[in-house]
């Protein structure tokens, strides 16, 4: 047979009958870490690269010292091997089941054919039975850096030949020398990968828009971002090397002395932000939000701060402020006059005019007490947001509060012809809060509860403990709210159907308003409804253990 | 019959005078005279000799705070009382007028016919009676 029958005549193979192995090709058997070993060969990153002369030399030394035609640098990979280095051989890659190193990568010995005719495994194979007539063969696997056995440093012969102990022993050093050169291989690949990491990370930090500053545990700059240097309008290189001081009003140093050594000191984790100031070259200082954190490089604690000049919010912030009171302020001012003047005609005169005259009246001083309302609500909530609302806290009893509650809520209840009575009232339900906003929250409750009763409805306040928090409920026997309305329960001027706002009055921004007290105190609020049964509205304020008796 | 109280007060809103001087026309017990500007106030207040000062807080050229300080100068008026009334109701800027010696802040709106009422209960409190 010729080497047209190379290969896959398997069923042979696999009768194993004694007559048919002079024509049948042993394909090399798949070694059992195949897997791996191909991923440290793609690993490499070698297949198909340029000839390098650190491989050739091996090579060529090779060729010279054995005296043979034929020596070879193979990497086997899955269906082929593939020549990194050749000396003598034109082709550059051979398949993987004629090849003598699919062989070789089997063992960690060298693997020597010294006669290829007399080899069951390759007397059949086309580079025995033709061009280049192979007849002598030995490889010496190469290992890659993990181990794994990805091809050989071979020499080929076209006479038989056995290899002294001696020679054998050269081809063992040169094959190490080689590998030598594929673990520069990948030092090289890993250094690459480094570099590229290394430059996305550091594209990433000269770009970003906010500050990055690192100092370490002595709190001196090793690092500083172009917007660190915009920010404070120092260069990079005028801060490494310094303290951090350098970059903070001196009133601010002691504090942050005091966290960064509380920090040191008890091992902490750093993990903070925060509104600071911040100091540039020239010494003007500007608001500044600081995330710092930490983290261990080499051993050392590095800290890494994130800084924004927040100059602008802070700007904005204010002039919200500012707009809202200007706006607030200039609308009092004709209100007092609308108010004013409906004010006297009713006090003075209501006896004077027609019953149809005087219900106009009414409706327009109802709703210039709404406005007057809207706007102290849009004032309140305003303060809150802004974190303005200062509250004067002192200890305070539920069962009072919500007695005074009832007392000042009385006038409006019997406007809509509904009655407001205590139910059960835990006595000595003590919290720390501020009564005139607090009754602020009662008021508010009670208010909707009453609108929403019907007439000669009833309104039920009761105080209880809830856990560690005392809850204050205010419940109706109303129509309920519908479960669609809950998201929109605590928006801005929401209310159940457009048409409430004219029936049942309300600016819309009350809820709003008592929930932000509720949560200023620590405490949460919230309701539970069923439609044509009720609501009860409820908040829970946190326990004040009350004086000891 | 105790003698009236003086009562002056100063804005520069016409409506609003014209409200608080109706508060006042079935009031017995005060009399009042009306400015429209701190101006005119400081030229009123020898003459007319007020018991206790009503002002507005933000009025052109001189506001509520300077008329005040301005007539604390005229000889014999640097102890009178004086309440403002005005639509800065905000906690920090009360407790800014009262720092300046009043002895009440009124918010406006307020409502006309409580207004005597309110003024009264001031002067009883700042009288100590």
């Amino acid at each position: 047979m010729t080497g047209s029958a190379v290969g896959y005549r398997e069923s042979c193979v696999r009768c194993k009958r004694p007559d048919h192995w002079s024509f049948i090709i042993e394909k090399p058997a798949i070694p059992s870490n195949e897997i791996e070993r191909l991923a440290a060969l793609r690993a490499l990153q070698m297949l198909d690269t340029p000839a390098e002369e650190r491989f050739d030399r091996i090579t060529r030394i090779a060729q010279w010292h054995f005296g043979e035609p034929t020596a070879l640098i193979s990497l086997v990979d899955a269906k082929r091997q593939w020549f990194k280095s050749r000396q003598g051989l034109a082709a550059t890659e051979t398949s993987r089941d004629v090849s003598f190193c699919g062989h070789a990568i089997l063992g960690e010995d060298i693997f020597c054919v010294p006669n290829a005719l007399d080899d069951p495994r390759f007397s059949d194979n086309p580079l025995v039975t033709g061009d280049p007539n192979v007849r002598f063969y030995a490889g010496a696997p190469l290992h890659a850096p993990g181990g794994e056995r990805v091809g050989t440093l071979c020499i080929l012969g076209d006479q038989p030949r056995e290899l002294s102990a001696a020679d054998l022993a050269v081809l063992r050093d040169l094959a190490d020398c080689a590998e030598g050169e594929l673990e520069r291989v990948e030092l090289h690949a890993i250094q690459r990968h480094l570099r590229a990491t290394e430059s996305r990370l550091g594209a990433v930090i000269e770009t970003a828009l906010d500050g990055i500053v690192t100092i370490d545990a002595h709190g001196v700059v090793q690092a500083f971002n172009p917007a660190a240097e915009r920010i404070f309008d120092f260069s990079a290189a005028e801060v490494i090397g310094r303290h951090i001081k350098l970059l903070m009003p001196e009133r601010d140093q002691g504090m942050h002395h005091a966290v960064f050594d509380h920090h040191l000191s008890t091992g902490e984790h750093m993990m903070l932000r925060r509104q600071t100031t911040g100091q540039r070259r020239d010494g003007s200082t500007f608001p500044m939000e600081l995330a710092a954190s930490e983290m261990e490089i080499d051993g050392q604690r590095m800290f890494t701060g994130i800084v924004r000049d927040i100059t602008e919010s802070k700007r904005i912030e204010r002039m919200k402020s500012e707009f809202i009171s200007t706006v607030s302020h200039e609308l009092r001012t004709p209100l007092t006059s609308i108010r004013g003047a409906l004010g006297l005609l009713l006090g003075k005169y209501a006896d004077t005019v027609p019953a149809k005259t005087l219900h106009l009246l009414e409706m327009a001083n109802r709703n210039s007490e709404r406005l007057t309302l809207l706007i102290n609500d849009l004032l309140d909530l305003e303060k809150i947001e802004s974190k303005n609302l200062d509250l004067d806290l002192k200890e305070l009893g539920l069962a009072t509060l919500a007695q005074q509650a009832l007392g000042a809520n009385e006038g409006y209840a019997q406007h809509y012809g509904v009655h407001l009575r205590l139910g059960e009232i835990l006595r000595d339900a003590n919290v720390r809060g501020d009564a005139h906003r607090l009754l602020q929250v009662f008021s508010n409750l009670l208010s909707n509860a009453v609108k929403y009763s019907s007439k000669d409805g009833e309104v039920v306040v009761s105080v209880a403990q809830h856990g560690d928090h005392y809850r204050v409920s205010v419940r109706d026997f109303g129509r309920g709210i519908p479960d669609e309305f809950r998201s929109r329960m605590f928006q801005r001027f929401a209310q159940a159907d457009s048409s409430d706002t004219r029936e049942k009055g309300g600016t819309g921004l009350g809820l709003n308003v008592a929930k932000a007290i509720v949560e200023r105190h620590g405490g949460s609020l919230d309701y539970v409804s069923e439609v044509g049964v009720g609501t009860e509205f409820y908040f829970d304020l946190p326990a004040h253990p009350g004086p000891q008796p | 019959m105790t003698e009236k109280l003086r009562l002056l007060y100063v804005d520069d809103e016409d409506d609003i005078r014209s409200i608080v001087e109706m508060a006042f026309e079935d009031e017995a017990d005060f009399e009042l005279r009306l400015c429209a500007s701190g101006a005119a106030a400081l030229q009123t207040v020898p003459s007319y000799r007020p018991d206790l000062l009503l002002l507005d807080v933000m009025m052109p050229g001189m506001d509520g705070p300077s008329t005040l300080k301005r007539l604390r100068e005229l000889p014999g008026f640097q102890d009178t009382a004086a309440v403002f009334i005005t639509a800065k109701v905000q906690p920090n800027e009360v407790e800014q007028l009262k720092a300046l010696g009043a002895i009440g802040v009124i918010a406006k709106p307020f409502d006309p016919m409580a207004l005597a009422d309110q003024v009264r209960k001031l002067w009883r409190q700042a009288r100590g009676d």
